[in-house]
């Protein structure tokens, strides 16, 4: 229990923890101190000075009693001047006047000179109506001004300058009150905005090439007190009051980021977060707030295709869906309910996956169903209930073959908090280097596929730790000694002595000590891991994890939206069936008649792009569920238009389990004749399957979501929480890479031009050009300068790419995106090998360093935009 | 009995008028269509959008007339000016703007919401405008004026200091951008 203090604000008691400020023991009891740059979720630093308040405290005799009136009432003595609230600690007795008349007098000079410089152009303001400003010149000013003449260097600069590709400046109508550049600094760990220049001419800008280089830039946006950096997404769409603000959450990435989606006449407006503290706090990553635009996309299919003589062509569900079941019929009675294939996709509902499944394992009966084309793990057990709240109470977190950054934006920001603001010790262990590696207490960079070799290392050092000083570590050994599995793990360490296991991984050994020092003393331990690294890795953790004996504390970070839902649901292969990538082998060879795809392409996701592509030329017949028409639907012999997230009601599973609801924002997508009427509309999957089932002869009954919604809650988890060891040994030779190669190492990327983003306007414009990271010393070698064209070519195939020189990559390795506009990196990788070599070859100088696109300004006022000192201003009338 | 008094005084005044409007100059009624009565200066007829001197919309999209509308008859889209083909100074115009008069109940508040003395509730009450616009009145749709039908030229605006002071500032800012 922390210690507690009472103070009086305006005559009402509150009690809150020590250290509090006064302004939130005020919000706690409904007193609104008008703010500007005070924060909840940033550091107090009392710029803007409208929070003032008188504050007194108990007057002490000499002999430190309480001074006290004659009625027993304590004297106090309130200090000379007023105090900003937001940066004043709370403390005993203390006295706090928030409203008096001398008060509102220094507000109205503190506003009379913030609008100094102000247009008050509210009119045409997109923050008008949700703007601090605007309540407090209503609340507060005066209908007069006796500095706007005085000081006014701002009010005549170019409005509109251009911050980035989403954020829009309009530098008069800023208050200096730094909550943009906190943000950036402190929440999102990308300094990138700063304020330059001094006294009445300072103002924001951005310091990063390209500008505002951060994935959560658009939270500056909301934070902004008003209208100074606004969306040019949003950009004079639409007044904030006019628009319907409807919850829903985005299945955009892995995180279930809560949002509302603000919609008018049935047009996507903008995209704001919701504030979930269990989940993603106020904050939303751009790809959230700019990349759902591909909803509302003339482009999106309304109405099922059918081919008829080797083309697609409109048809109507009935004919589409007799069609499917005919074939599928047809199929199961000549060669069996084998020859019959379901992949579905994380970006299915909970819902949508749960009747997928159920049509295909029970009605069809085939046990080929799956949920993905690449073999991933999930997450042992379930992870605690109020996720975030512990790992941000973590004093060690260790994070092994995964980058939030690029994966999982909500849980980048919480880590970024665990280790700045709580300073847990994060142990950053990639292949390569991720941004994250710049808060990590340790970043271990090992070799690729000594994973295993890695984490016994570890194992063994805390184990040697224990037997050592075998007092300090009672909870250690209590944890271990009788557990199943435990005497044949310890056994299994053996040949991991330091030493090795370091050389192995290819870190040093005192890195490796000295995270198995902090390890061993954690009170909690979180180990969160990439969902794409082998299962025996898997099991590996498992292990350290039992050392604590929590199995809860062990996560699998998925980056796709609903991965856990859709596994929970039941879409992985059944007894004896094929998985994803199984399918396609058995689609070339013949074997599987009928391939039934759902959100999801393997061209796009599958290890293989050629077998991906020549299975699908084989196939006898591809149904393909799915929102726009693209390289996939060409090889489909019907085309099933899909209802996105925000067409329908349901459910979705973020990455740490958490089922939240989905609320229906538009009606699903529909075609229109001239009058207005409806002549098809694309339909939510469960309700396709639904359909599907009923016409394969079995009727669920289930005409509502919420029915499928029920089945879905009454599901058991995957797999029970179990502490139990496991001994894994390293299997994989250490990779030598030939002579003049390099191994391919590849990962994801948030903006990778995917499926989505030619949809979404301003999101394709800061996809990057394809590139290679190549290490400074290799490229040197070869004569490779930064930005110049290369061809990265291994046995199977080249892609020609950017290079991009760094040391984000080891010697001998290079990194690539795996999917990156149209360079696929699919192509080239070699599924049957451990790794892929490749060689490099220059094709061409680097370009002559480009200009920036016309509309970017990317000199500061501080570098020397003239700002006229003599215009005159305009009297308002 | 005191009734008589008072029927009489009463047919005297009517006497008096039809007397009056029948052979003198005191007519009360016009002949409608032909004549029609002069409107006072603060009259509510159907709206009007306003022009600046140099042509350029004084509308800015802003919305404040819907906002302030309370039989909610204004529709506005918005969009941004492109400086070398403005509509309206500043930064932001009226792509869309649309009142449905079946709805309005000519009440003004939309004129006084108005920063920028746009809209105006003008002399005109026959919802048709002066060249007779021949409308098809069959449908509900045929109701919804449009941007088009309200706009009038410079200078045919209600008289009032708002639209003549802002006249005045576009005056002094040729580059339009700070009038909004
Ligand atoms: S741009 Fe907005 S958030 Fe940033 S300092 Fe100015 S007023 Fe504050
Ligand atoms: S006159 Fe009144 S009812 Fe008519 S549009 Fe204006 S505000 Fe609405
Ligand atoms: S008429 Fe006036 S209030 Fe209405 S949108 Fe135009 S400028 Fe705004
Ligand atoms: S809110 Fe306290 S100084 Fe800005």
């Amino acid at each position: 229990m922390p210690d507690l203090v009472t103070v009086t604000i305006d005559e009402q008691k509150v009690t809150v923890p020590k250290g509090s400020l006064v302004i939130e023991a005020a919000t706690q009891i409904g007193i609104d101190v008008p703010r500007f740059c005070y924060h909840p979720k940033l550091s107090a630093v009392g710029m803007c000075r409208m929070c003032l308040g008188e504050v007194g405290m108990p007057k002490m005799n000499p002999d430190r009693t309480p001074a006290l009136n004659e009625d027993g009432t304590p004297q106090i003595a309130m200090m000379p001047k007023p105090q900003t609230l937001c940066t004043t600690q709370a403390a005993e007795g203390m006295v706090v006047l928030s409203e008096t008349p001398a008060v509102v007098k220094m507000r109205q000079a503190v506003l009379e000179f913030l609008l100094a410089n102000h247009p008050l152009d509210c009119p045409i303001c997109d923050k008008g109506g949700e703007c601090m400003l605007q309540d407090q010149t209503m609340a507060y000013a005066q209908g007069h001004s006796r500095v706007q003449d005085l000081y006014h260097l701002r009010r005549d600069l170019d409005k509109d300058y251009l911050l980035s590709e989403f954020i829009t400046l309009d530098r008069e109508r800023c208050i200096q009150c730094a909550r943009c550049t906190r943000f950036l600094d402190e929440v999102a760990q990308d300094p990138v905005l700063e304020l330059v220049a001094r006294g009445s001419r300072t103002m924001i800008d951005t310091m990063s090439d390209p500008p505002v280089d951060s994935k959560y830039s658009g939270n500056t946006i909301d934070i902004c007190p008003v209208g100074a950096l606004t969306s040019r997404a949003f950009r004079f769409r639409s007044r904030v009051w006019e628009v319907k603000n409807v919850p829903t959450v985005s299945m955009i990435d892995g995180s279930g980021t809560n949002i509302f989606v603000s919609q008018r006449n049935e047009t996507l407006i903008r995209v704001i977060p919701r504030d979930n503290e269990a989940i993603n706090e106020c904050w939303i990553s751009d790809r959230d707030r700019f990349g759902l635009e591909y909803i509302d996309n003339d482009a999106r299919l309304t109405y099922p295709l059918v081919r008829r003589d080797g083309k697609l062509e409109p048809a109507t569900w009935d004919e589409a869906l007799q069609l499917v079941t005919d074939k599928i019929k047809a199929a199961k009675e000549q060669r069996g309910a084998n020859s019959i294939g379901a992949v579905g996709g994380p970006k299915l509902t909970n819902e949508g996956a749960l009747s997928m499944a159920r049509l295909f394992g029970d009605v069809v009966g085939t046990p080929n169903v799956d949920a993905g084309w690449t073999p991933t793990i999930t997450t042992p057990g379930k992870p605690p209930a109020t996720f975030y709240e512990e790992l941000e109470g973590a004093d060690v977190i260790l994070v092994l073959g995964a980058n939030p950054n690029e994966e999982l934006c909500s849980l980048d920001l919480r880590l970024k908090k665990a280790a700045f603001q709580r300073k847990a010790h994060l142990i950053n262990c990639n292949p390569y280097k991720t941004p994250l590696d710049r808060l990590a207490r340790q970043s271990l960079i090992y070799n690729e596929g000594s994973e295993v070799a890695l984490l016994n290392g570890l194992a063994k050092l805390v184990h040697q730790s224990w037997t050592a000083e075998p007092a300090q570590t009672e909870a250690l050994r209590n944890n271990v000694e009788g557990r199943a599995g435990a005497t044949a793990w310890i056994d299994s360490l053996g040949p991991y002595s330091s030493n090795r296991a370091a050389e192995l991984a290819g870190i040093s050994e005192p890195d490796l000590r000295a995270a198995a020092t902090a390890i061993a003393g954690s009170e909690r331990l979180f180990l969160l891991v990439g969902e794409d690294v082998s299962p025996a890795v898997l099991s590996t953790l498992q292990n350290l994890a039992a050392l604590k004996g929590r199995s809860d504390y062990l996560v699998v970070l998925h980056p796709e939206p609903n991965a856990v839902g859709v596994r929970r649901a039941g879409l992985a292969p059944r007894e004896g069936g094929l998985d994803g990538q199984g399918m396609l082998d058995a689609t070339f060879k013949g074997n599987l008649k009928v391939l039934y795809i759902a959100a999801n392409n393997p061209l796009h996701w599958a290890a293989d792009y050629d077998l991906a592509q020549r299975a699908l030329q084989t196939a006898e017949f591809v149904v393909v569920q799915t929102l726009f028409e693209n390289e996939l639907t060409e090889h489909a012999d019907v085309v099933l238009p899909a209802a996105s997230f925000m067409e329908q009601d349901g459910t979705t599973t973020n990455f740490h389990g958490k089922v939240q609801n989905l609320k229906q924002v538009f009606r699903p997508r529909e075609r229109r004749d001239d009058d207005g009427n409806t002549l098809s509309a694309c339909a939510p999957d469960w309700i396709i399957f639904t359909k599907l089932a009923q016409l394969l002869g079995k009727d669920f009954g289930y005409t509502r979501v919420g029915d499928w919604t029920q089945q879905f809650k009454a599901l058991p988890a995957l797999t029970p929480n179990e502490v139990r060891f496991t001994p894994v040994t390293y299997e994989a030779s250490p990779a030598v890479a030939p002579e003049g190669t390099f191994q391919l190492l590849t990962g994801n990327l948030l903006y990778d031009g995917g499926e989505s983003f030619p949809y979404c306007d301003r999101l394709n414009r800061v996809v990057p050009e394809p590139f290679v990271y190549i290490n400074r010393a290799d490229a040197r070698k070869l004569g490779i300068e930064n930005l110049a064209l290369v061809e990265v070519k291994s046995a199977r195939g080249a892609v020609q790419v950017r290079a991009k020189l760094g040391r984000e990559v080891k010697a001998g390795t290079v990194w690539m995106p795996r999917r990156l506009r149209a360079v696929q990196v699919n192509r080239i990788i070699e599924v049957d090998k451990p790794y892929t070599a490749v060689t490099l070859t220059k094709l061409q100088d680097a370009p002559p360093k480009e200009t920036l696109p016309a509309d970017m300004h990317a000199v500061g006022v501080g570098e020397g935009t003239p700002v006229d000192m003599n215009i005159s201003t305009a009297v308002v009338p | 009995m005191k009734l008589v008094p008072a029927i009489v005084k009463g047919m005297g005044r009517t006497l008096k008028h039809a007397i009056g409007t029948t052979f003198g100059d005191e007519s009360i009624t016009v002949s409608y269509p032909e004549q029609e009565k002069p409107r006072p200066r603060r009259f509510r007829g159907r709206h009007i959008l306003n022009r600046y001197e140099n042509g350029l919309e004084k509308c800015i999209g802003c919305s404040l007339c819907a906002a302030a509308c309370p039989a909610d008859a204004i529709w506005v889209e918005a969009a941004e000016n492109d400086p070398q083909n403005r509509v309206s100074p500043g930064e932001r115009y009226a792509a869309r703007y649309e009142i449905n008069m079946l709805r309005c109940i000519f009440c003004g508040y939309c004129e006084e919401a108005c920063p920028t003395g746009a809209v105006q509730l003008g002399y005109d009450y026959k919802l048709i405008d002066e060249e007779g616009r021949q409308h098809n009145w069959q449908d509900r749709d045929d109701f919804i004026f449009t941007k088009e039908m309200m706009l009038v030229d410079p200078g045919k605006g209600k008289p009032d200091p708002l639209s003549e002071a802002l006249d005045e500032r576009l005056k002094q800012n040729p580059n339009h951008d700070r009038v909004w």
